[in-house]
């Protein structure tokens, strides 16, 4: 199956630098076609999803947090909003 | 007084520490003192000034511990070895973190590991690689790299690790040290930095099995902030084979000897050999649906890193996504401050699971995970454990394998079976082979972690190893 | 052809949907409505609010569809600025996903029925407020006040033909939501829309974001409009998407270029599947009340005449009642119904707004007893000692008949039946009659007392 490191990027964000693309699309490669075996692996027609266990069990209660300690985590507030780059 | 301080485990430092004859501070500044001088093996990303816990009551009060660098301490930053966290401070405690506090534990400091938990030799950190104490040219394992090192060189009593394809345990074996990964949900993952959330969990490194169980002990439980996080026991008909007067039988699995270099295998099967002699029942399985395992594990940590990475963006912490740009391009701005091996994995996972790809590789690594699991519950009928080396091979030196990623991922497959499974497993160091240890890896059956950890301390104590770093 | 993606806030929760955040964000000064799950920090974890399910639930057998037996969450991948995890937690069909429920149908006012593809929960995004309007500001400020609260998405078959349809199609349903006790017309915002519209020719075109009924409207008028011109002019309409921009009332073209977007759907493995059982389902279904097109419907289903059926329908409280009387017994379902909206409705009226919320088994006793025996003013006493919340025993509503007063009221009302009617056919006559309204009485007492009355009527 084709490999196409550009769409890949676009699409999950990280862009490479050229001696960055040289050695990350060789080792993905390396690792796709090694990874590239389970393609033929037979399974049932309807997919198989794994659930995890445990069960969800929160009640609808409403609890505050202090969201002042949140904001001290983050960078670059404006008026307690958080600034960032905006889509085209 | 110093050394005598260093050379206790966790258990006997608790009993003095609560009996009167050792004080905290004396004992944190002991190993606050060791750390310092002992930069050069890297443990630590941040070690931290003593402050008193005031649980006096508390079960573990007094006990310094270190924590891997993923787990979320409040106030505490928490890098994950990574230049996108580099300054990140926690406003929260992860539950694990909260437990410990609770108990009376004082944090020594947060330690190095492989960035995001991606790797299997501690050298892929933005803070270095971490150094073996038995060997500093040499790799600790990974990705707890900075716990095991700091346990294995007496820089903490104990610590915390986490595992998401042996990262607790790959480092235990190449450093002599104890490294016990718990059940799935068995300990909640609550502020546990995600790398691949359906296979990791928090668990233990320590000096000795009953170390591993004491701090085991304390983080175990149901959360109500992790749904997949339980207290259940087995019930009884489910609990598989039943001790009987201390006979235990062990399952080998010599399909995977292939991969053993010889000096491993000299040494387990020394191991198994004594173990026999001491009554230790062995069989050798054949289980078909191993082939396939190790592939299926690097589908789905890819495919889940990739989610679990994306809220890296820059926009609220980390590397400041430029609010003058336009969005796309600053945030893979921001995005450039990935390791190349993170870079690698989250875009081997985004094109895993894209559309005509996700069938082809996320849903088949789901069926081959299945149906091992439910193959391994099944054999775990007839065993008391399932016995293999931990790593394949001896610590290398570190560089060695920088351009051959390939043969660092085949050193997962003894280990990620049981997060496939999410059955417990513990590493305990079996032999030393040209100075450097070898560790012996036991697998239970889901939900028995207490008793795989006795069945584990047992173990230790008919295979006598002694040893440390001589550092 | 136009299509809607319809997103509800499940206003009727007063936490968000995977974390304890209060609901109550609207107002609020920006990032205070906050905690480490709904702004995605490192480490954080998603949990259930469970009540959501039931919520959504609610939502879904209100819209006729068919709930699934569990429920599971996926993640969907994007980036953007009010996304904190830059994905969403929410549900798939696809890829071995299950939506919350499937295969609605809502029926419109000129009789036509639109289909209902499929109904899933998942969580909102953040807001973002641009300094000086969406054109002028360089950047976005995000507001996380709004992230992770609960929303049902409802996805229609494109079975629209025209705007109007669409306008009223979210109109009842805003209305249906109301009556349910999700009151969303209280809430700004609370419910908002996305609409696929394409004419013979064109591809499909998407509008984001429109806010409400009229101005769904607006925007698929203006989009016709548009998209035929261009038909006309020989220019073919791409597939797109574009935005509803209210105040200068066009749509804007938003992401032209874009292709297919690439979600990369994967299952949540911190969420473990909802399992739905069919108790769960049908308790809610009793408790819901349904708008009053469907009160009606299944009053007249269960046989109710016209009027009482109409009293039934129009009064949820009495309807509950109905459900959960007839719920397990569905054999004199009419009759418990026509009590219910008439003696019952009646004893009702005398007390000030009682809350009816005694036990139903109890209640069910006193109307079938009623049913039985026909004795009016014993069951009208029981009646309002079970609305005020007084036990009844049952020898109060239990047979003990006055047969004197019964043979009086038999023969008042059957006076004109027996005229022509002589000696013992007469008697056969008026002791079927009392019979049928009270099986349970001695026969032989009532056929000399009978026998006694006739002969003085001479």
């Amino acid at each position: 199956m084709k490999f196409d490191a550009d769409e890949i990027s676009n699409m999950s964000l990280i862009t490479l630098n050229r001696s960055e693309k040289k050695e990350i699309v060789k080792r993905l490669n390396a690792l796709k076609s090694y990874l590239d075996a389970i393609n033929s692996v037979e399974t049932p027609s309807s997919p198989i999803i794994l659930a995890p266990e445990g069960i969800n069990e929160r009640a609808d209660e409403p609890i505050a947090f202090d969201s002042d300690k949140i904001l001290a985590s983050f960078h670059t507030i404006k008026n307690r909003y958080i600034k960032a780059p905006r889509t085209l | 007084m110093s050394s005598g301080i260093i050379s206790k485990g966790a258990r006997q430092l608790v009993d003095e520490l609560q009996g009167g004859s050792l004080e905290a501070s004396k004992v944190f500044e002991t190993y606050r003192k060791r750390i310092n001088e002992l930069t050069k093996l890297n443990a630590f990303i941040t070690s931290l000034e003593y402050k008193p816990n005031a649980r006096k009551e508390g079960s573990l009060y007094g006990l310094p511990l270190a924590i891997k660098d993923n787990i979320s301490t409040e106030g505490i930053r928490t890098t994950c070895a990574s230049l996108m966290l580099k300054d990140y401070m926690p406003p929260y405690d992860a539950t694990a973190v909260a437990k410990l506090k609770a108990a009376g534990v004082s944090i020594l400091g947060k330690t190095n590991m492989d960035e995001f938990g991606m790797g299997s030799s501690g050298e892929n950190s933005a803070f270095g690689p971490t150094r073996n104490p038995w060997d500093i040219e040499r790799v600790p394992g990974g990705s707890s790299s900075g716990s095991a090192v700091a346990v294995s060189a007496r820089l903490s009593p104990a610590a915390l690790g986490t595992d998401t394809g042996g990262s607790i345990r790959a480092p235990a074996s190449f450093t002599g040290t104890v490294g016990f990964k718990p059940s799935y949900g068995y300990v909640s993952r609550y502020g546990l930095i995600a790398y691949a959330n359906s296979l990791e969990q928090i668990g233990v490194i320590a000096r000795t099995v009953d170390d591993a169980a004491l701090i085991f002990g304390v983080i175990r439980g149901k959360d109500r902030f992790d749904s997949t996080s339980t207290d259940a026991k087995p019930v009884s008909s489910n609990t598989g084979r039943l001790f009987s007067g201390g006979h235990f039988k062990g399952a080998l699995l010599p399909q995977l000897s292939d991969l053993v270099s010889k000096d491993v295998r000299e040494a387990f099967d020394s191991s198994v050999a004594k173990l026999d002699s001491e009554g230790i029942e062995f069989a050798e399985e054949r289980v078909e649906e191993l082939e396939l395992a190790l592939k299926s594990y690097y589908v789905v940590a890819c495919c889940e890193a990739t989610t679990n990475l994306a809220r890296y963006d820059g926009v609220r912490y980390g590397p400041v996504a430029d609010p003058s740009r336009d969005w796309k391009s600053a945030i893979s701005e921001s995005r450039t401050m990935f390791g190349k091996e993170v870079k690698a994995r989250i875009m081997l996972g985004s094109y895993m699971l894209s559309s005509g790809y996700y069938e082809e590789y996320y849903l088949k690594a789901l069926y081959i995970r299945r149906n091992l699991k439910l193959r391994l519950l099944k054999l775990s009928e007839s065993y008391d454990f399932i016995y293999t080396p931990t790593m394949p091979v001896l610590p290398w030196k570190i560089g060695e394998m920088i351009d051959d990623p390939l043969q660092v991922y085949l050193s997962d497959a003894l280990t990620v079976i049981a997060n496939l499974t999410g059955a417990p497993a513990i590493s305990i160091p079996i032999a030393l082979k040209k100075g450097l240890p070898v560790g012996g890896q036991l697998q239970g059956r889901y939900g028995l972690d207490d008793r795989l950890l006795e069945l584990a301390a047992t173990i230790s104590g008919l295979l006598k190893f002694r040893g440390e770093p001589s550092i | 052809m136009i299509g809607l993606e319809v997103h509800v806030q499940m206003v009727s929760l007063k936490s968000k949907l995977f974390c304890a955040c209060p609901t109550d964000y609207r107002g609020k000064p920006p990032n205070t409505n906050i905690c480490p799950i709904c702004t995605g920090l490192p480490g954080a974890l998603p949990v259930l609010n469970i009540k959501a399910v039931e919520e959504g639930l609610k939502i879904a057998l209100a819209l006729h569809a068919e709930p699934s037996t569990a429920s599971y969450f996926f993640r969907k991948s994007y980036f953007y600025p009010d996304l904190p995890k830059n994905f969403q937690i929410t549900q798939y069909d696809k890829a071995g996903g299950v939506p919350l429920a499937h295969d609605g149908h809502y029926t419109l006012k000129n009789g036509k029925t639109i289909r209902i593809e499929r109904i899933h929960m998942e969580e909102d995004p953040g807001r973002i407020y641009y300094e000086g309007g969406r054109g002028e500001s360089r950047f976005s400020l995000v507001d996380y006040n709004r992230s992770g609260i609960a929303l049902v998405e409802i996805v229609t078959s494109p079975d629209f033909t025209e705007p109007e349809e669409a306008r009223e199609f979210l109109e009842l349903l805003q209305k249906n939501l109301d009556e349910i006790g999700i009151n969303v017309s209280e809430y700004e915002g609370s419910v908002r829309c996305d609409a696929n519209i394409s004419y013979a020719g064109g591809e499909r075109v998407e509008v984001k974001n429109i806010s409400g009924a009229t101005e769904v409207e607006k925007a698929l008028r203006y989009e016709s409009v548009r998209q035929r011109n261009m038909a006309t002019r020989g220019v073919k309409v791409r597939r797109e998407t574009r935005s509803w921009d209210e105040r200068r009332r066009i749509t804007i073209s938003s992401r032209s270029k874009e292709v297919e977007a690439e979600y990369r759907y994967m299952p949540e493995e911190d969420l473990p599947p909802v399992s739905l059982n069919q108790t769960i389902i049908k308790n809610i279904a009793l408790n819901m009340r349904g708008s009053f097109e469907d009160r009606y419907r299944v009053c007249s289903k269960y046989g109710v005449g016209e009027e009482a059926a109409k009293r039934l329908a129009g009064d949820p409280a009495l309807y509950t009642l109905f459900m959960s009387i007839t719920g397990a017994n569905e054999m004199d379902a009419s009759r418990v119904g026509n009590v219910l909206a008439n003696e019952f409705a009646f004893v009702v009226k005398k007390h000030n707004n009682p809350s009816l919320s005694g036990d139903t088994s109890s209640l069910e006793n006193i109307i079938r007893a009623y049913i039985r025996n026909g004795d009016r003013s014993r069951f009208i006493s029981a009646a309002h000692s079970w609305v005020s919340g007084i036990p009844v025993r049952a020898e109060e509503y239990k047979p003990k008949v006055d047969i004197d007063t019964l043979i009086d009221e038999t023969l008042e009302k059957e006076m004109k039946n027996i005229g022509n009617l002589e000696g013992k056919r007469r008697l056969d006559y008026l002791m079927g009659q009392i019979l049928k309204v009270s099986s349970q009485l001695n026969r032989k007492e009532l056929y000399i007392k009978l026998q006694k009355k006739l002969e003085g009527l001479g």
